[in-house]
């Protein structure tokens, strides 16, 4: 661990705040917008008395759909991470144990890699077309199908460092013990990867949740997703900014809660293998 | 009775030529330690018994059944890994019983054997923590106790006491031995360290390059080495091999000195490496060895004396602490009738 005195001291708490005031103020100003009035909001007042007002309407109002948009938000978010975590951890399974040529393995990665570092808006209109002919246009299942593919490369990867890390031996002495390779995988890889799972579970269902880009393009007003709403809160004529920021408050609470419960997992996931 | 028979086994990984031409037959009841310097294809051969290699050639059965094509779990055997392989997530009750838990065994039986093992072990008191909050000398016992709940046909072992520190691995030797009484159950064991299979073995089986070179009980390989190979391979310290030659009247010639005894008979005359264990010297005036003592090590009962001597370093092993200094010249006889004769070109055995 890096222990610092003296000035570097004084500069690292410095530095610390500064890029912590960076990453947290813009959501803090937003945070504050949301507990004003619309006129106040305008006017730039910076301290009022707070009001639920934005709240209330975003959540009850006859034109908000937000709880419909959260549904969708949950479903697309929730059936996309369990369908990414089941494919991908097969396959890392798959590529980590079983005795593949070395040239499928990296030809399959690379691939995967592929859809990381094309941006997914280049992505958007061939997948606008394909549902289009396939009539699936505006469903929630197109976007479920999108958001997998988005996801599956960073589940595959990740999951592969947590197999590659656990040694043979205990599969194979399961396997002695009277396991079929299933078993094996079941009864002991699986638990021992489940760290794994939980850091992958939560990247992807965070990274699904704030997708905007394709969710934008892909849904109808009945289908839109959380983040898609609360853009939609600027409209041609009129932006509503104190529900726009109540809904981008409201919006990060599920996010914010699986963070903070699989944190020690993510960072545990993100530097595996790093350091032996 | 042939238990496990291993008959031509060969294995290949891509165009290495790991093991070859493999023939071991094992009886009911017999401790085999397979031995061999790192990379000699012991552990390969021993998880081709196990079922975790593919067998590229040959036949192996256990109890009469030839395994070749079975899972490991249908050939009825039990690893004991250099690693250990305990089940990181569960407690050590349950790493001894997950056998017994896949093969259904009633809930009263399991526990039965579960306590049985723990007790021969000594492991009661710790079948309630995991894995991880046990020493190495613990683990190693789990690892010998998941094994034992089984009553498997065959125990496999591969270098199981080489992750315990000296004293412990030399605890766990008669320990081991002590189980292998009780339980009479065939053993393959794996190891690299001599001195281990020496004194564990009811027969050693000597690996060199993924081929057995030699096959006998501990005594049989100290006594007649079937080459030079085994000869400085077993024994600890190692056999002096000494230049030297075999002269036309049969009589053996060690640095420009015939041997006074009748010479060995049987072997062409011409250059020869003469191999003199350690303790097959003694002083003698008119000896053949001749050399100044460079290094003296005292261990209590015994004492090695190293010299130089016909440009060979050679060792002696003297019983207690006789009064040697460095720098002392000595003169030293060997025991011919315990002389091993190699032929210089491949170390095979000539007397
Ligand atoms: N999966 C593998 N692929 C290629 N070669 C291997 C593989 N496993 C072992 N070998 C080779 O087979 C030989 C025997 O290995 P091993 O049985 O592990 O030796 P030992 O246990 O006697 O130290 C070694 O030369 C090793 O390089
Ligand atoms: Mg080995």
């Amino acid at each position: 661990m890096l222990v610092l005195r003296g000035y570097s001291r004084l500069i690292g708490i410095f530095l610390l705040t500064l890029s912590a005031f960076i990453i947290v103020a813009p959501f803090l100003w937003v945070a504050l917008q949301s507990f004003k009035y619309e006129i106040q909001i305008l006017q730039g007042t910076w301290f009022t008395e707070p009001t639920l007002h934005n709240y209330v309407d975003v959540l009850w109002s006859q034109r908000s759909d937000f709880l419909k948009n959260v549904l969708n938000s949950m479903i697309v978010a929730g059936v996309s991470t369990i369908c990414v975590l089941v494919v991908g951890t097969l396959a890392a399974y798959s590529l980590a144990r079983l005795r593949w040529k070395r040239w499928i393995a990296a030809g399959f990665l690379a691939w995967t890699l592929v859809f990381n570092m094309i941006p997914p808006l280049t992505l958007v209109g061939p997948w606008f077309l394909i549902f289009r002919e396939i009539g699936l246009l505006q469903s929630l299942f197109a976007l479920v199908l999108t958001h997998i593919t988005l996801n599956l490369p960073m589940t595959v990867w990740m999951m592969m460092a947590y197999f590659n890390e656990l040694p043979r031996d205990i599969e194979e002495a399961a396997m002695v013990d009277g396991c079929r390779r299933i078993d094996a995988f079941w009864r002991v890889s699986l638990p021992l990867v489940a760290p794994g799972l939980i850091a992958a579970g939560v990247l992807a269902f965070v990274f699904s949740w704030n997708e905007f880009a394709v969710a934008l393009n892909l849904t109808s007003r009945a289908t839109a997703t959380v983040p898609v709403a609360i853009a939609q809160f600027s409209q041609q004529y009129e932006v509503q900014n104190g529900q726009m920021a109540a809904a981008s408050v409201l919006s990060t609470i599920p996010a914010l809660l699986l963070m903070f419960f699989g944190q020690k997992f993510i960072i545990q996931g993100l530097t595996m293998g790093a350091v032996k | 009775m042939t238990h496990v028979l291993l008959r031509n086994v060969e294995k290949y990984y891509g165009a290495v030529h790991a093991l070859s031409n493999i023939n071991i037959e094992i009886a009911n009841g017999e401790f085999v330690v397979l031995v061999g310097p790192s990379g000699c294809g012991k552990s390969t051969l021993l998880r081709m018994i196990a079922g975790l290699e593919d067998i590229s050639g040959g036949d192996i059965s256990i109890a009469g059944r030839r395994v070749n094509d079975l899972e490991p779990r249908e050939r009825d055997i039990a690893m004991v890994f250099q690693s250990y392989a305990l089940y990181p997530h569960m407690k050590v009750a349950r790493n001894l019983g997950f056998s017994l838990e896949l093969k259904k065994t009633p809930e009263l039986d399991a526990q039965k054997a579960i306590a049985n093992a723990a007790k021969i072990l000594g492991l009661d008191p710790y079948l309630d923590r995991f894995p991880r909050a046990l020493s190495g000398g613990q683990r190693q016992r789990v690892a010998m106790g998941r094994a034992i709940v089984r009553r498997p046909q065959v125990f496999l072992f591969d270098e199981p006491l080489s992750n315990l520190d000296a004293q412990l691995r030399v605890h766990m030797r008669t320990e081991v031995r002590r189980l292998h009484q009780e339980l009479a159950a065939t053993s393959i064991y794996v190891t690299h360290d001599q001195v281990e299979a020496m004194t564990m073995a009811d027969r050693i089986v000597v690996l060199e390059a993924g081929q057995i070179v030699q096959t006998g009980s501990p005594l049989e390989l100290y006594e007649r080495p079937a080459n030079r190979f085994v000869a400085e391979f077993i024994g600890s310290p190692s056999i002096n091999i000494l230049p030297g030659r075999i002269l036309d009247t049969g009589r053996v010639e060690i640095a420009g000195e015939s041997l006074p005894g009748p010479g060995p008979v049987g072997a062409k005359s011409g250059a020869v490496d003469v191999g003199v264990r350690p303790e097959d010297l003694h002083p003698a005036d008119d000896g053949a060895l001749f050399g100044v003592v460079s290094v003296v090590e005292r261990l209590g009962a015994e004492t090695y004396v190293f010299m130089k001597c016909a440009d060979a370093d050679l060792c002696w092993r003297v019983p207690g602490t006789p009064k040697i200094n460095i720098g002392e010249t000595l003169r030293l006889a060997v025991n011919e009738e315990r002389l091993h004769l190699f032929r210089p070109e491949d170390g095979a055995r000539l007397n």
